[in-house]
């Protein structure tokens, strides 16, 4: 008695903890009046706003920025803000700063004089701040806490309020190619010019909400951005031999252009092919002499999160016009020579397929431009504006794989536009949801670029090794930026990965794409967090995803079916002239033993087989024989079974009970291919909801008409499964790559065949 | 007690932060018990290898087609980062070819010299841990019907795996 009472006690806890298909309860946050149970924003959601308005100086001769903003703060919030917290992103950058301080480092570490060079490298980075004040020119009474400001107001911010107030700075800016950074400029020592592509440059407002408060955690260097909406004016002075891209809509273009480029722009507004601003030639022109004197360039841009630019005397500038929803849109890209043939070619045409396709899947692009710039390596991304590598040979060749790594990260940083520039997460806490949900997209927009294009994240077999055996050194999805193991993968490959099996094996394209474009509609130009996410994706599709969630977002389990055993069985027709001559011939067919085989030969006569009274009643009997009990008992039961049934029972009808093993963890749909005895196939999807009352074991039946020769679990490769030797009957092994490769090679080694190559080569 | 640090290599790199990092390799192998070889297939981000090799001081031209002599410094790199010890003898692999993708993956095929697989096998496993502080490695062993899987990390370059023969 006792026993069962503890039992009982015991097995709801027990139960809740292990399964897999338990609601998220515990772990998402609570609906409230700011973010609904829908995953919409709630009847209170609010978001504050800044506005700016800037002056910037760009000092070629010292690569430097001195800067002076008017901020105008609006608190939209219920809640008086005794203070306000302002980002000072290139702190990072600054001798004391703590990402330096946190990084492990061993003397491995200090094997080449490069790595000394670099480690001992002095730069002088980060603000230099030299005012903050009202905009009258008071005081503000201020604290720098490493990348966080902090003004402390006199009385404080009243909801519904606005403030606004100045601070004035300068700062190095860094040199990317020496100590790296998402911005920074680029030397060409050959002709001594510059090209700079300039990002967190200006101090910036936190985001405060409903979830963070204030969302000052550090900026370390990897969790990006958070950023509020507001409107800019950015007046941006550079030498007035300079050409600017930049964030926003050019407001001064008769200042700053000449007749000629102004001309061709307003061909391009209208052009579906790109039409050249500044050419190559005049380009190089430019490039060769120093103007001494500045120019200002305007712009203005709207209901943004950030504002970057990019400026040298090396540009060419390219445009073509992209319609999205009845909006034209001005796609452009600003690169130097360096970057022909590849750039002039691909790069603007790659933005204007990027903004098309994105708008399709989530929302329409809402801004008049998206631009382009060409860096040598890096891939940044910001409003309107993204900074990309793909740099060919100095002697203008270029490897295939050069050309797609350019096409990607092109695809990659303008899609940035919509996760999270436009449906703007926090990426200081999450960097799955602007990475993975880009990433995803990104693939979706790669294979509308070129049939067949080899995305590198996406497919599920492609995140296989990642997620594979020892866990040592995974991270959940669900991990805050800084303390991720395995960035790329768990970030960027693991949140697309498993995008692309929602999409593809559990809910299908259709349900899926109505849900995501829903996310996407409802949290524009909002701060959306991952609850928000799964709920949306629930809610819009009437599919319960808390298992997914759970498994993909939540654990560091990994996809590992296997399908166990198979046994076959047939139905019992209960007539006995077909049962017992299948009897018979099953006998007769059975295997013997020799012994019996042997004996049969050579022992000529048994004594029964002599004498006549041994075999009795059982010796004698037939027990194939039909005699006519067997058929009134078959006829009565007939009579008891419809013509149906009846039907069905004599069908011939073949029933396969398959065990399969969840070894990986993560429970999946199993994806079976039966292949039968004719040569044809069939193919059954069954949910994961198969393993909810059994997570580890399950069996199921399948009945066919036809006899199955081979069994494939998870064929098309769309579940992530990590060991394929499992998933076939009979048991096949999957051939190891090495294998493969073996079955492709020829007699010829490698190095035979580079002899032939250097032979041809020599001719 | 001070040890004088041996600088190995004067090529300068500049270690961009890439937005993008990828930083993981992959070795699929199998120990081929009738040649008594490992069979083994690195899967690696070509990039990374690339400057991992141009920071070694051995930048390849062509990966997709490489010299003879490129295949000695691939081969002396490769086994100077990844070692399989059986006992006492240590792996020592030969190149066998490979193939670049235009997914940004590149495969490594290589074969040991023969070798004897005792119960418990120590692998080291460090390519570019050197180079990307981020470098995070992975083995998958095929032997006998069994899967082993070790991941490694700089802080953890050597894994121990104890095989059923
Ligand atoms: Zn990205």
């Amino acid at each position: 008695m006792k026993k069962i009472l503890l039992a009982a006690v015991l097995l709801p806890g027990l139960t809740f903890a292990q399964n897999r298909f338990a609601q998220l309860g515990e772990e998402l946050p609570t609906p409230n009046e700011y973010r609904n149970a829908a995953g919409a924003p709630g009847h209170a959601y609010y978001q504050q706003k800044a506005d700016y308005d800037i002056e910037v100086r760009l000092d070629d001769k010292e690569q430097r920025i001195y800067g002076e903003e008017e901020i105008t703060y609006t608190n939209n919030s219920p809640d008086q803000l005794e203070y306000l917290w302002i980002q000072l992103d290139q702190n990072m950058r600054a001798q004391d700063s703590d990402s330096k301080l946190i990084t492990i480092e061993k003397m491995e570490d200090f094997r080449s004089i490069g790595d000394v060079a670099r480690k001992t490298f002095e730069f002088d980075g980060g603000f230099k701040i030299e005012e903050v004040t009202t905009p009258s020119g008071k005081n503000l009474k201020y604290a720098i806490n490493k990348t966080m400001l902090r003004i402390d107001l006199d009385t404080p911010l009243k909801d519904g309020a606005s403030i606004s107030f100045r601070i004035k700075w300068w700062y190095n800016i860094n040199d990317r190619m020496k100590i790296g950074g998402r911005s920074g400029y680029e030397y060409f020592e050959e002709e001594d010019n510059y090209l700079y592509t300039i990002a967190q440059w200006f101090p910036r407002m936190c985001v405060y909400n409903d979830v963070e408060g204030w969302q000052n955690k550090q900026f370390l260097g990897r969790g990006e951005f958070a950023l509020a909406f507001g409107d800019y004016e950015v007046a941006i002075t550079v030498p007035s031999d300079h050409i600017v891209g930049s964030t926003g809509v050019l407001q001064n273009e008769s200042s700053v252009l000449t007749s000629e480029q102004r001309s061709r722009l307003k061909k391009a507004r209208s052009s579906d092919s790109p039409v050249m601003i500044v050419t190559q030639e005049e380009a190089e022109a430019n490039e060769k002499e120093k103007a001494e004197g500045e120019k200002t360039w305007i712009f203005k841009a709207e209901n943004v999160r950030d504002f970057a630019f990019a400026s040298s005397r090396k540009f060419i500038w390219d445009a073509q016009n992209q319609p999205v929803a009845g909006k034209d849109i001005l796609c452009m890209s600003y690169y130097p020579k360096e970057g022909n043939p590849l750039w002039e070619r691909y790069s603007t045409k790659l933005v204007a397929h990027t903004v098309k396709t994105y708008s399709k899947f989530t929302v329409d692009y809402p801004y008049p431009v998206a631009i382009s710039v060409h860096s040598k390596w890096i891939g940044m991304e910001y409003p309107m504006i993204c900074f990309n590598g793909g740099r060919p040979e100095a002697d203008g060749t270029y490897s295939e794989r050069t050309k797609y790594g350019m096409w990607g990260v092109i695809i990659h940083e303008v899609g940035h536009n919509f996760f999270p520039m436009i449906i703007n997460s926090d990426e200081r806490q999450w960097t799955w949801m602007d990475e993975g949900l880009n990433t995803f997209v990104q693939y979706l927009t790669e294979q509308e670029w070129e049939r067949g294009y080899p995305s590198r994240r996406g497919p599920a077999y492609m995140i296989a090794d990642y997620m594979r055996g020892d866990k040592d050194y995974i991270s959940p999805i669900m991990t805050n930026s800084e303390s991720i193991w395995q960035f790329g993968n768990n970030a960027y490959g693991k949140p697309a990965t498993a995008l692309n099996i929602l999409r593809e094996t559990v809910m299908g394209r259709e349900l899926f794409d109505h849900a995501f474009k829903i996310y996407c509609e409802r949290w524009a130009f909002k701060h959306p967090t991952p609850a928000d996410f799964f709920r949306t994706m629930e809610d819009a599709s009437a599919v319960d995803l808390d298992w997914f969630w759970r498994a993909w977002f939540f654990t560091t389990d990994h996809v590992d079916i296997s399908l166990d055993e198979v046994n076959w069985y047939e139905l019992n027709t209960m007539n006995p002239e077909i049962e017992k001559a299948a009897q018979k011939e099953s006998d007769d067919n059975a295997d013997e033993f020799i012994g019996d085989t042997r004996n049969r030969e050579q022992i000529e006569e048994t004594v029964n087989e002599r004498d006549d009274n041994i075999d009795d009643f059982y010796a004698k009997r037939d027990i194939y024989e039909v005699d006519a009990l067997h058929r009134k008992d078959y006829e009565e039961f007939k009579e008891r079974l419809t013509e149906e049934e009846l039907e069905l029972l004599n069908s011939g009808m073949q029933f396969y009970e398959l065990k399969f093993t969840n070894i990986g963890g993560i429970p999946m749909p199993l994806i079976l291919r039966f292949t039968f005895a004719d040569g044809t196939e069939e193919v059954i999807r069954i949910p994961a909801e198969v393993w909810r009352r059994s997570e580890h074991e399950i069996t199921k039946v399948f009945m066919f008409e036809k006899q199955v020769e081979n069994i494939r679990l998870d064929p098309y490769l769309e579940t992530a499964d990590t060991d394929l030797n499992n998933n076939s009957w009979p048991e096949e092994r999957q051939p190891t790559r090495f294998q493969l490769f073996r079955q492709k090679q020829t007699m010829e080694n490698p190095m035979q065949r580079q002899k032939r190559v250097d032979e041809l080569n020599e001719k | 007690m001070k040890t004088l640090l041996l600088i190995v290599s004067i090529v300068a790199m500049p270690l961009v932060s890439q937005a993008h990092d990828y930083f993981f390799s992959f070795v699929e192998m199998e120990y081929n018990a009738v040649s008594q070889r490992i069979e083994a297939t690195l899967t690696v981000t070509t990039h990374d290898f690339e400057r991992a090799l141009e920071e070694n001081g051995t930048p390849i031209g062509n990966m997709a087609s490489i010299s003879k002599e490129e295949i000695e410094i691939i081969e002396k790199y490769v086994n100077a980062h990844f070692t399989v010890k059986s006992g006492d003898q240590k792996s020592v692999l030969k190149f066998m070819g490979n193939e670049v993708s235009m997914d940004g993956t590149s495969n490594w095929y290589f074969e040991s010299e023969s070798i004897d697989f005792q119960e418990e096998l120590s692998i080291r496993y460090d390519l570019l841990m050197d180079d990307f502080p981020e470098q995070q490695n992975k083995v998958t062993l095929y032997h006998m019907g069994q899967t082993y899987t070790a991941a490694f990390t700089p802080m953890n370059k050597t894994k121990q795996i104890y095989i059923e023969n």
